[in-house]
């Protein structure tokens, strides 16, 4: 393949993998989750006042709800929403970013390791995989997490190859800070340096003396992190979430049966779970059918990867096994130790825990593309290439018909779809009128906060005025934040009592109060209605005359 | 010709021994197919299969000599697939798996076998691929939902190329298809849908997963290739009949045994690699133990099971309890009950008898003997709903037993 036309090809896939990220960012998904909200106004925070939500200094943990995240996401956003203002588009930019990003690292690792057409086909299979194009367009930090992870593992094959300092440097650099971006990382991250560490000790031992320096800004760089590891918001999520914090039984436990060796016995019960949910993560079904269990997780009917892909994955896997090298044993090992953090957790199937397990398993179908392209003869290569690229675009207009809309209405409530359009219209409400969401679990006040663009100053003021100290949210995992703003409340609401209090607004979501508890009442003013993509009432917005 | 090896007798024997140990007894109750043969005892209705079951060791055994000219790994994979969960308990209860798994092997065993796999590989994927295009009354109104759902944000041309019957058939039969694909389904309880107690019986045991990879890597590509074909027989077959019945995918256990039996002996032939075997067979025959003795304790049923081991009982009672002629009122929710009754009671007739739906506050014939059925979490609509709160005063409760499989609770009631 000449240069130029290989540039150009790439090119056309790094523009259309631009185009599959960044097109309508701000509006689809429809929804703005809770979650980004809560990044986005930190970011903001941060900008603004380098202050979170709470008013805690810098934090190296932030704090989202009863989750707790690691902060690079928001320090890097807060650079973004600073200069774009707080939006939609802002909070998700990064995100899209660290996609586009994501295929150049998949390109330089296959073109560095194995060859340019292969890099290319990886590319292109990265740039219009399901999974890639979802998660490179909601505010995910574990997609930032990936691809920095990706640039370290690049660097890491670099400096094998060159045994040049600076890329042990880099490779490193890039591995902090993906522990910096999502919590996957953290227990990933250090189980494969020890074994990346293991299998290049001879060229370790060669630089030694050189590497001191790096060594003690790696440890300098961890330090803020390990400072974090026994706080409670430094373990609470692992922990939280761990399926042996979990006090429900493990599958296969019969009630009532006596605990026995052969019987109910819990260490093989929860082995066998372990063992069951970490070779989900490898089943087919799920990877290129079922996709996650989660319906904010997932578009409709697709799932990681598309079908079609798996012979190649097959055939790629193949080519690892069958002939090992240092690189095909870096990028197994990745892949060995990318499903652990979920696997760990109770959940089945959980796409964004083992996001890191698709970036190697991309780069396999890149390379069962590639071995499969090699092997044929030039009139089979045309043919080839045709039917994989009808295949291709046809599936891929599939998937973008199923996300821009069969997804979008059928997840709108997942997104948290509607709360943009609740928040413009309470803006035209008189200032000091009486708001109540309902909201038992005091969620909606981050978009609150994020669409009407509150200044973080105040909120923090009002967390204040609490009188707990600063890191009280951070220490206090079951205490929520405050249920009142202002004049606005966050809470249950209690319509039978509470429908008669003059002058109040009532945000409430459409299926808790059907129309027949407020049609007939003269007193009750329906100020909106806002409905789901799909037509159907979401929320009721209601004043007491 | 590779002479057989004589161990195979005492592989079959042992095999059959394991299989007749309470074939009557475990599991406990029976299905309602295994019913239909009312004059029959349990041991009886599933001796067939018992048999098939011993025939189809055998007849793998002589594929695998065929196949592979390898004594060791034919005798090897008939002992692994013997000891399989699913092959085990497949021997011992009605299922059409069973039969098909033998028919099968005998295919295998014909002299142009390969030729007439891929003859039945085609004729299969043609029938799958027609199924896509026949749609259901069911599928048009998924349609039809799907594309109201988008219809106020989506182009209608976009919504017709996009969402039609074709599409939503394609994806109904591939998720169909890829059930087969799930090692959930094959080495756990039916992971991920599983949450708590056994949802699906085990088909293979989770230390024979690491046989099978191993098993991979070794086999040549040819053998590999025929695995795969194989495989993708019964994964077609299931792929066609949907989720109607999960063990037709039996027959995949032909691989999975075939690849294990690679390992095992890969392992065993070279000391240095004999301690991983140890390890992997202490690890097996720790499963197995496990369970056996869940087996045979009647507890390895699966939530799924199309066994009512409830009737067992409230046959046995209402024998007990009923009076000479008298008439016994079965309540038709408890699903089905007239062919297990007809079963138990031995009894072609059943006269007194009489199944239909009734309502305990409606009834205006009180006189006889009563089964009735109340759900585990009744709501205030359920005519036996008072007996949950403890309410209840017009009848007297001569017996009551859980439903298991059921989430329910059977009586047995005369009125006051």
């Amino acid at each position: 393949m000449k240069k130029y036309s290989h540039i150009i090809i790439l090119g056309v896939v790094l523009l259309l993998g631009v185009l599959l990220r960044f097109y309508k960012l701000g509006e689809v998904p429809f929804g703005f989750f809770k979650d980004e909200a809560a990044l986005g106004y930190n970011a903001f925070s941060i900008f603004k006042t380098s202050r979170d939500e709470f008013g805690v200094h810098l934090p190296v943990v932030f704090r989202s709800f009863e989750v707790f995240f690691l902060p690079l996401y928001v320090y890097l956003s807060s650079v973004v929403v600073g200069l774009l203002g707080l939006s939609e588009f802002s909070t998700r930019f990064l995100t899209a970013l660290s996609g586009v990003a994501g295929l150049i690292s998949v390109y330089l690792i296959t073109k560095e390791f194995w060859n340019r057409k292969i890099a290319l086909f990886t590319a292109l299979i990265l740039a219009i995989s399901p999974w890639h194009i979802f998660y490179s367009r909601g505010s995910f930090e574990g997609n930032l997490a990936l691809t920095l992870f990706s640039f370290g593992v690049f660097f890491w094959l670099k400096f094998t190859k060159t045994e040049r300092l600076k890329h042990v440097f880099f490779s490193g650099l890039f591995f902090i800070l993906s522990m910096y971006s999502y919590q996957a990382e953290r227990l990933v991250v250090p189980f494969l340096g020890l074994i990346l560490v293991s299998l290049s000790v001879k060229r370790l031992i060669k630089i030694r003396l050189k590497l001191i320096p790096i060594i003690l800004i790696f440890i300098g760089l961890l330090i803020p992190l390990l400072s974090i590891t026994f706080s409670a918001g430094g373990y609470h999520r692992a922990s939280g979430v761990s399926i042996f914090a979990k006090s429900e039984k493990s599958p296969g436990y019969i009630e009532g049966l006596k605990i026995g060796f052969f019987q109910n016995n819990r260490v093989y019960l929860r082995t066998r779970q372990v063992a069951s949910l970490y070779l989900s993560y490898f089943s087919p079904k799920n990877l290129f059918v079922n996709g996650d269990f989660d319906r904010q997780r997932s578009v409709v009917n697709f799932s990681v990867f598309y079908f079609w892909t798996l012979p190649f994955l097959l055939i790629g896997l193949f080519d690892f096994i069958k002939k090992i090298t240092y690189e095909k044993k870096v990028i197994l090992t990745w892949v060995l130790l990318a499903p652990l953090p979920a696997a760990l957790t109770g959940d089945p199937f959980h796409t964004y825990r083992s996001l890191l397990l698709y970036f190697p398993l991309t780069l396999m179908i890149g390379i069962g593309f590639g071995k499969v392209f090699v092997f044929l003869n030039s009139i089979q290569k045309k043919w080839f290439i045709s039917i994989v690229s009808v295949l291709l675009f046809f599936f891929l207009a599939c998937f973008l018909y199923s996300y821009f809309y069969l997804t979008q209405t059928d997840r709108a409530r997942s997104w948290d779809y509607g709360y943009k359009e609740i928040m413009s219209i309470i803006k035209t409400f008189p200032k000091e009128s009486r708001i109540i969401f309902d909201d038992p679990w005091t969620e909606v006040y981050i978009h609150y906060l994020f669409f009407l663009k509150i200044d973080p100053v105040i909120y923090q003021k009002e967390v204040e005025s609490a009188g707990y100290p600063k890191d009280f949210y951070y220490s206090n995992i079951s205490k929520l934040r405050p249920e009142k703003f202002g004049q606005v409340e966050f809470r249950h609401i209690d319509w039978p009592k509470e429908r008669g209090d003059k002058g109040t607004y009532f945000v409430i979501y459409a299926p808790n109060l059907p129309e027949s508890e407020f049609a007939t009442d003269p007193k009750v003013e329906v100020i909106k209605n806002i409905s789901y993509p799909n037509g159907n009432t979401a929320f009721r917005i209601l004043r007491i005359k | 010709m590779i002479k057989r090896n004589k161990f195979i007798l005492i592989v079959l024997f042992l095999s059959a021994i394991v299989r007749l140990i309470g074939l009557g007894l475990y599991p406990r109750g029976l299905s309602l197919s295994e019913v239909k043969l009312f004059f029959l005892t349990p041991f009886l209705v599933k001796l067939p299969f018992f048999a098939l079951g011993i025939i189809s060791l055998y007849l793998f055994y002589l594929f695998l000599i065929k196949f592979t000219a390898n004594k060791k790994v034919s005798l090897i994979a008939t002992i692994i697939l013997s000891l399989t969960p699913w092959h085990f308990e497949l021997s011992r209860v009605y299922s059409l798996a069973m039969p098909f798994l033998t028919l099968f092997l005998l295919v295998l065993n014909a002299r142009n076998f390969q030729k007439i796999l891929i003859f039945l590989l085609s004729i299969l994927g043609i029938v799958y691929f027609i199924s896509i295009f026949s749609f259901s009354d069911k599928l048009r109104t998924k349609v039809d939902a799907q594309r109201l759902n988008v219809s106020l944000i989506s182009p209608p041309i976009a919504t017709e190329i996009f969402v039609n019957k074709l599409t939503v058939s394609f994806q109904e039969k591939l998720n169909t298809l890829s059930d087969g694909l799930d090692w959930g389904m094959y080495f756990f309880n039916g992971h991920p849908r599983e949450k708590w107690g056994v949802e699906e019986t085990q088909k293979f045991f989770a230390a024979t997963l690491i046989f099978i990879i191993i098993g991979f890597f070794l086999a040549d590509k040819k053998k590999i290739v025929l695995m795969i074909e194989i495989f993708c027989f019964f994964l077609l077959l299931s792929g066609i009949f949907g989720k109607y019945d999960q063990h037709l995918l039996l027959g995949t256990g032909i691989v999975f045994s075939y690849f294990a039996s690679l390992a095992f002996l890969f392992l065993w032939e070279d000391k240095k690699r004999r301690p991983l075997l140890f390890i992997l067979s202490i690890f097996y025959i720790f499963e197995l133990i496990y369970y056996g003795n869940l087996y045979f304790k009647n507890l390895g049923e699966s939530r799924f099971s199309p066994r009512r081991e409830i009737y067992l009982d409230i046959t046995e009672k209402v024998k007990e309890l009923r009076k000479d002629n008298e008439r016994v009122v079965v309540n038709s929710r408890l699903i089905d009950p007239e062919p297990f009754f007809r079963f138990y009671l031995k009894d072609n007739f059943l006269d007194g008898f009489e199944f239909r739906e009734f309502n305990i506050w409606r009834e205006n014939l009180k006189d006889g003997l009563f089964v009735d059925v109340l759900p585990d979490d009744p709501g205030p609509s359920e005519p036996l709903y008072k007996l949950a709160t403890g309410e209840i005063d017009v009848i007297d409760i001569l017996f009551s037993q859980k439903d298991q499989g059921k989430n329910q609770t059977v009586y047995l009631y005369r009125y006051q």
